[in-house]
């Protein structure tokens, strides 16, 4: 594959990489590798041994939050998964409910309007307004987070 | 009083406001000309935005162009607002993280590339320049048909106070007289539309009264203002007017093209870069897109109760009967009847009547003669005149200090003379916006025939330019100069000969039949903007990859904290 090739362009690369690199993953391996060492003689199951069971919690806090994943890259990351349903909304909230899908729409009638003639005269600058506003909450949070971890990281080291 | 010293007296007093707002805040630096200083409070931000988009097209032409059009006119409610959404989320947080004062700037530096700056450099101006003529045209129509004065001696008046604080004050004098100007559309387009709801439906709120049950005599009819207009539209013989008539494929694409131009615009982009922080460039867009839904939310009702009552006025009544405006607007040649069959009856109907139609009204009508043809009192009719020339002088200040900044800055700074002072390239910023209302004043007072025409395809062509090369340099570190330079050219040259071929070169072949994919020029600019995005992609990927110093900006445009710092910018503490 070159070097520089269109796969990159897809961010495949970089979402790998940003994985890999994340703090949590780098400290589990770390840890990982410790305890394997310490506890190798002993012959119990995996998920008995420490390092099995900081492994399995990794695991399942990843799952339920990313707030510990702080880098930079991973700021960044988790900025596009912040943008992409709202993205979403947005699409669905102008071009499908009121373009693509009007003439269903405006079958039902919705306060005195067809829904889809509301949608595409007044609904879908109020879910514009809601999309927006809510992206500032959210980015608000995103970067207190980031605040938050960085100073931590400080305090800690 | 009469609607006449009405006038008279609320604009001298608007335009009394400018000026004291426009000496208040002076500038005193470049940065101060070009950002405000970068200390603009978001919400008042988010004002001065508003007025700086809503043209005079927004305010007199497009309630209008929706009560004509029906439900077809969606396409400008969602465009003109929808904008605001990429605005916010994908565009003016990070350039605001950069940390300069224009587009060229960000472009010109993200692709570390002086022909990339002078292409958007150009792009900028051109479409700055399409767009400002329009608006010294409406100042001056509108002094003309308030204030009986010669369209010229009104595009003079009108240069001669954009002028004063363009010249002056710059960015942070538009600033402060933006929010001033804000207020006072703002006035002037929702008294009478409360008004005609009241009347129309009982109900204050145009946004709830558009869809409730018309009263008649203070009794409802048991039917909704929609339903009233479909059922009199289709018995004159029009098309229904909730139902759209242009092609889905039509619609979604001038949809896209008007969206997305919203958000390449350069006088909209560079409003975000007065605020203090990231996050206040955020917030500054909600409360932009809070301030502008007002008024986009009202217009369509205040086209739906204009369309009825134009309808129900006019419907059946004897020619000698006709009421008092209707003579007035004649007089100024907007609107016209003759009885063609003789039978001493209006008839104002649609094509699939069998009567031929013996009216036409210009649709700038429905916002100018509102409150004489709802019987509101004078005053309102003044605030119609003051709100009208303060979203067209608003709209041209804004226009005028992105080509003013465009050559003092990018064209003399960043090109031809960087070794030029501070004080330098203020007084170039401040000439270049003199010769800037000079010329807007000419196209308003001579205007080329083409103007009406291209208005609407700035959009386009800024969707096709600006907007994938922004878009590309934050959210991908491997686009490089060559990519974005020839997607830019690609993108702008397919809008431009696309437009042009349909305008001016072939009109008569300009229908359905013959557009591309069925897109008419008006949307073509969405289509330009794809290939904009493929051709820089696929430029970019067989081409190496920008330098690591362009990749570390990248980086630090995408993280969290405070704008840049570059060398050179002088930062104004306490502003």
């Amino acid at each position: 594959m070159p070097r520089n090739g269109w796969w990159q362009l897809l961010g495949l690369k970089a979402a790998i990489g940003s994985l890999i690199r994340t703090r949590a993953v780098s400290r589990l391996r770390s840890h990982f590798i410790n305890c394997s060492e310490r506890y190798r003689s002993t012959n119990l199951p995996l998920l008995a041994q420490p390092h099995g069971l900081f492994l399995l919690g990794m695991v399942i806090s990843i799952a339920l939050n990313d707030k510990h994943l702080v880098k930079k890259r991973d700021y960044w990351r988790r900025n596009l998964l912040r943008l992409a349903p709202l993205l979403a909304i947005w699409f669905l909230g102008s071009y499908g409910v009121g373009i693509l899908w009007v003439d269903e729409l405006d079958k039902i009638q919705f306060f005195g309007f067809p829904l889809g003639f509301f949608f595409a005269q007044q609904g879908s600058i109020y879910i514009f307004l809601l999309l927006v506003l809510v992206y500032i909450r959210t980015m608000n949070a995103l970067d207190a987070d980031y605040e938050q971890s960085k100073s931590d990281k400080e305090q800690n080291s | 009083m009469s609607a006449q010293s009405w006038t008279y007296l609320l604009v001298g007093l608007t335009f009394s406001l400018y000026i004291a707002v426009a000496i208040w805040a002076r500038a005193g630096s470049t940065k101060e000309f070009y950002v405000a200083g970068g200390g603009v409070p978001p919400y008042l931000n988010g004002m001065a935005t508003g007025a700086d988009w809503m043209s005079a097209a927004s305010f007199i032409s497009m309630a209008g162009l929706i009560s004509f059009m029906g439900r077809d006119g969606s396409v400008y409610l969602m465009g003109w607002t929808g904008g605001y959404v990429l605005l916010a989320l994908l565009l003016a947080p990070y350039l605001r993280k950069f940390g300069k004062f224009t587009v060229p700037d960000f472009v010109g530096d993200r692709y570390g590339s002086q022909t990339a700056r002078m292409v958007a450099v150009v792009c900028a101006i051109f479409v700055s320049f399409t767009y400002v003529a329009g608006q010294m045209r409406g100042v001056g129509i509108v002094f003309s048909r308030f204030l009986n004065v010669d369209i010229n001696t009104g595009v003079l008046l009108g240069m001669a106070i954009v002028f004063f604080y363009a010249v002056l004050g710059g960015m942070k004098g538009i600033t402060y007289t933006q929010v001033a100007q804000y207020c006072v559309m703002m006035c002037a387009f929702l008294v009478p539309a409360i008004f005609i709801s009241l009347m129309l439906t009982g109900i204050a709120v145009p946004q709830l009264g558009f869809g409730a049950e018309v009263l008649e005599d203070g009794v409802g009819t048991g039917k909704s203002v929609l339903q009233t207009l479909d059922g009199l539209s289709t018995e004159l013989g029009f098309n229904a007017y909730t139902e759209g008539q242009k092609s889905k494929v039509d619609v979604f694409f001038i949809c896209a093209a008007l969206m997305v131009g919203t958000a390449g615009l350069p006088h909209v982009i560079v409003r975000f870069f007065t605020v203090p922080s990231v996050k206040g460039a955020r917030i500054s867009a909600g409360w932009a897109l809070f301030f502008i839904a007002i008024l986009y939310t009202t217009a369509p009702a205040v086209a739906a109760f204009a369309r009825l009552n134009l309808l129900r006025t006019l419907k059946d009544l004897p020619s000698d009967q006709l009421p008092g405006w209707f003579q007035r607007w004649a007089d100024a040649g907007l609107v016209s009847f003759t009885d063609k069959n003789g039978d001493g009856i209006v008839q104002f109907v649609g094509p699939h009547s069998t009567f031929a139609n013996e009216v036409t009204i210009d649709r700038d009508i429905i916002v100018l003669a509102n409150p004489e043809i709802a019987h509101l009192p004078d005053w309102v009719t003044g605030l119609i005149a003051a709100g009208g020339l303060a979203a067209a002088l608003s709209t041209a200040a804004g226009l005028l200090l992105v080509i003013s900044t465009s050559v003092s800055h990018d064209f003399l700074k960043k090109g031809l003379r960087p070794q030029i002072s501070e004080k330098g390239e203020l007084l170039a910023a401040r000439i270049a916006a003199g010769v800037a209302v000079v010329i807007a004043g000419y196209f308003g007072i001579h205007p080329p025939g083409f103007v009406a025409q291209v208005v609407a395809f700035a959009f386009g062509l800024a969707a096709a330019s600006f907007f994938p090369a922004i878009i590309l340099g934050i959210f991908s570190k491997r686009v490089n100069r060559q990519g974005a330079v020839s997607g830019m050219l690609a993108g702008l040259i397919f809008t431009m000969s696309y437009i042009v071929y349909f305008k001016f070169i072939a009109p008569e072949l300009n229908n359905a039949e013959h557009w591309l994919f069925g897109i008419s020029p008006e949307g073509i600019g969405s289509l330009g903007m794809c290939l904009n995005f493929a051709i820089a992609l696929a430029v970019s990927a067989v081409t190496p990859a920008p330098s690591a110093e362009i990749q570390q900006l990248v980086d630090k445009i995408r993280e969290p904290g405070p704008p840049l710092r570059h060398e050179g910018v002088p930062e104004v503490e306490g502003h």
